[in-house]
């Protein structure tokens, strides 16, 4: 078994899918990798190898989990995985001072070693001259330079793990007696001036030039916002054409189905259930793909770790340092890998906090719920910038508030027994790897359809029998729904969603979200199909529509601007996402912690909702 | 009479629906492995 190893943002899982063809997660950032993965591949002679990927780390210290983890493989003492028979050390050949340190403290463990010399072409247009022979030579380990990116140089690294494996490194470079950290640090400048020269002194890379406006303290933040405002522009405007398409063929086949059936249960179950229900949630698909796509393009081209420079003194009023801004910024996607990634941070009390306040970051699976709120509020058709900003204020809500409850909660736990520090790699701009980029976003709509083909798909049908059952003899459909299960459930639910401005339907659309964020739409689709008398273009129409079209017994509408304010207010803070408490109580090791934070959300959005509809109606809005 | 054969149909549908919770529910994986989300999918190797 081989294991790769090597400083964040070396390029080991772009080496680890070039050498097992597997299509791991990569990006253009530190931190991407965070548990340790496996997989085989065969050398040139035919033999079979393991290969293991861990997770980047800049020494063997063992700081943080992710790196004990590193550590903990290399001595094999990773439960279920032998010591390695061989350590691929991957460095980054533009940064050669840096990435050797680990590399050394891997070979003076007396474990066989190969360096793999990654990015050579970066390096190469740097202006270094790299001499492999040489570094070879001095460390006493085969070398071989490589692009792993473009695959080049992974059959020369395969033929260098071939059988009998080369030998452990004599480790020529500690002197006894001397500080090892010293010895190791002289040792690279030497071995650098030998074989790695740079053609001149000091040379700005097109990289610093554009980190010159993209990192200026004005112009950075005015591309920063700018760059995000962008994003959720396109989520409304480009996705609005496939979205039509979506939507024109949900109304063709309800009305296939309806010309098929005459009118009764069965009917009624496939067109409000199952078709209302699915279409609901699956015509934001072009949605949360085009947010994966912007996600995988910003990691891809090396912008996130700018942005995370950006944010580090943000993220220092918070209590918090740049490290959570990976993790925070994947919640936006989702918070489960969101929390998982907080493994790189070193500071037990930092990752605690990063974790409670990572599910305020709205996941994609809010989307569907604010993009179906959002024109409605504007009372216009998607695509407009006012949409993108208010799109863009309900994420700066949600991650303001964020920050906020970090700061306190930090203050709180009080400070570090050790201080840790915020190392970040700068990595130069590269072009997006769009194979591995499309792979996932494909990979990510693929999930999402199989979501909405099963668990809303299931939800749906027993959403439409707790609105349809028991049944009762009037043959009016609002007298119909009171009498149904899910109407009895409204009812009760009613006097705790009412102050908030909801009425019981919403109330238990709410209710059913708990379960997971998008099911809101689904519900919604199936119990506002009861329209009001006489109105036979709300009949007609589409959920948004009918949701429109919906009223109070005494005929006032039922979503107002301010209701539906709140209503945004309070799925922006509710934690209804049970994996995402499963996840947290596993990484945080407590359930109390889990708990206590789902406890804390959904009292917190209950109170924002309750202050904002009340707060607004005392003001005189409506 | 349509009605009659499509309300025992829309039934037996929503029980096996339920059936088919309840199954999932019993057969469900010990706490420990990744629950699964939107990001990859897949059950057992979160990104």
């Amino acid at each position: 078994m081989i294991a790769l190893i090597g400083n964040p943002n070396a390029g080991k899982t772009t080496l680890f899918n070039a050498l097992t063809g597997e299509n791991q997660r990569v990006g253009n950032y530190s931190g991407v990798t965070v548990e340790v993965r496996s997989g085989t591949f065969f050398t040139p002679h035919g033999r079979k190898l393991r290969v293991l990927d861990l997770p980047g780390c800049y020494s063997l210290r063992a700081g943080s989990p992710d790196e004990q983890v590193a550590v903990d493989a290399l001595a094999g003492k990773l439960p279920g995985e032998p010591r390695p028979d061989l350590v691929v050390c991957v460095v980054d050949a533009s940064n050669l001072e840096r990435h050797l340190q680990l590399a050394l403290q891997v070979a003076e463990l007396g474990l066989p070693c190969v360096l793999a010399l990654n990015m050579i072409d970066v390096a190469e247009r740097a202006g270094l001259r790299l001499d492999p022979a040489k570094l070879a030579e001095e460390l006493g380990i085969p070398v071989v330079p490589m692009q792993a990116s473009a695959g080049k140089g992974v059959i020369e690294l395969k033929q260098a793990l071939r059988f009998p494996l080369p030998h452990a490194a004599a480790a020529a470079w500690l002197t006894p007696g001397a500080d090892p950290e010293a010895s190791r640090r002289d040792f690279i400048s030497r071995l650098c001036e030998l074989a790695a020269r740079r053609s001149q002194a000091h040379q700005l890379t097109v990289s610093d030039r554009v980190d010159g406006v993209l990192l200026h303290p004005l112009l950075g933040w005015v591309f920063f916002l700018a760059i995000l405002l962008l994003v959720f522009w396109s989520i409304f405007s480009f996705a609005k054409i496939p979205m039509g398409w979506i939507e024109a063929g949900q109304g063709a086949l309800g009305e296939w189905v309806k010309s098929l059936l005459a009118n009764g249960d069965l009917r009624s179950l496939l067109v409000d259930g199952v078709i209302g229900g699915v279409g609901g949630v699956v015509m934001f698909l072009p949605q949360i793909v085009l947010l994966f796509l912007f996600i995988g393009l910003l990691e891809s081209t090396g912008y996130m770790a700018r942005a995370a420079f950006l944010m580090d003194a943000v993220m220092a009023k918070a209590g918090l340092s740049g490290k959570a801004f990976l993790p925070l910024f994947s919640s936006y996607a989702c918070a489960i890998p969101g929390v998982m990634a907080t493994r790189t941070i070193h500071s037990a009390k930092e990752r605690l906090v990063t974790i409670f306040v990572a599910p305020w970051m709205s996941c994609s699976a809010r989307l569907p719920v604010y993009l179906l709120i959002v024109p409605l509020l504007l009372h216009e058709g998607e695509g407009s910038w006012k949409q993108a900003l208010v799109l863009f204020f309900i994420y700066a809500l949600g991650t303001l508030s964020a920050f906020a409850v970090a700061r306190v909660l930090r203050g709180r736990l009080g400070p570090d027994a050790t201080a840790t520090h915020f190392m970040l790699e700068m990595p130069p701009y590269r072009m997006p790897q769009w194979s591995y980029i499309l792979r996932h976003v494909l990979e990510r709509a693929w999930a999402f359809v199989q979501k909405a083909g099963t668990l809303i798909l299931g939800l749906s049908v027993l959403l439409w029998a707790l609105s349809t059952y028991p049944k009762s003899n009037s043959s009016d459909e609002a007298e119909a729904l009171a009498h149904s299960a899910m109407g009895r459930m409204g009812a009760l639910i009613e006097p705790l969603v009412r102050p908030l401005g909801f009425d019981g339907r919403t109330g238990t659309a709410i209710l059913t979200s708990f379960s997971a964020r998008e099911v809101f739409n689904a519900s919604m689709a199936i119990l506002f199909r009861v329209r009001d008398a006489g109105d036979k273009k709300a009949t007609r129409g589409m959920l948004r529509e009918q949701i429109a079209a919906a009223t109070w017994p005494d005929g006032r509408p039922l979503f107002t601007p301010l209701s539906m304010i709140s209503l945004l207010v309070f799925y922006i803070y509710a934690l209804q996402c049970l994996p995402t408490v499963a996840v947290v109580a596993r990484e945080s090791g407590s359930w109390r912690w889990a708990l206590g934070q789902f406890a804390f959300m959904t009292a917190f959005a209950w109170c924002a909702s309750l202050l904002v509809y009340q707060g607004g109606r005392l003001l005189g809005w409506s | 009479m349509s009605a009659d054969w499509q309300s025992l149909t829309a039934l037996a549908l929503v029980l096996l629906t339920a059936a088919v919770f309840v199954w999932r529910w019993l057969r469900r994986k010990p706490s420990g492995g990744c629950a699964g989300c939107p990001t990859c999918g897949k059950k057992t190797n979160p990104p």
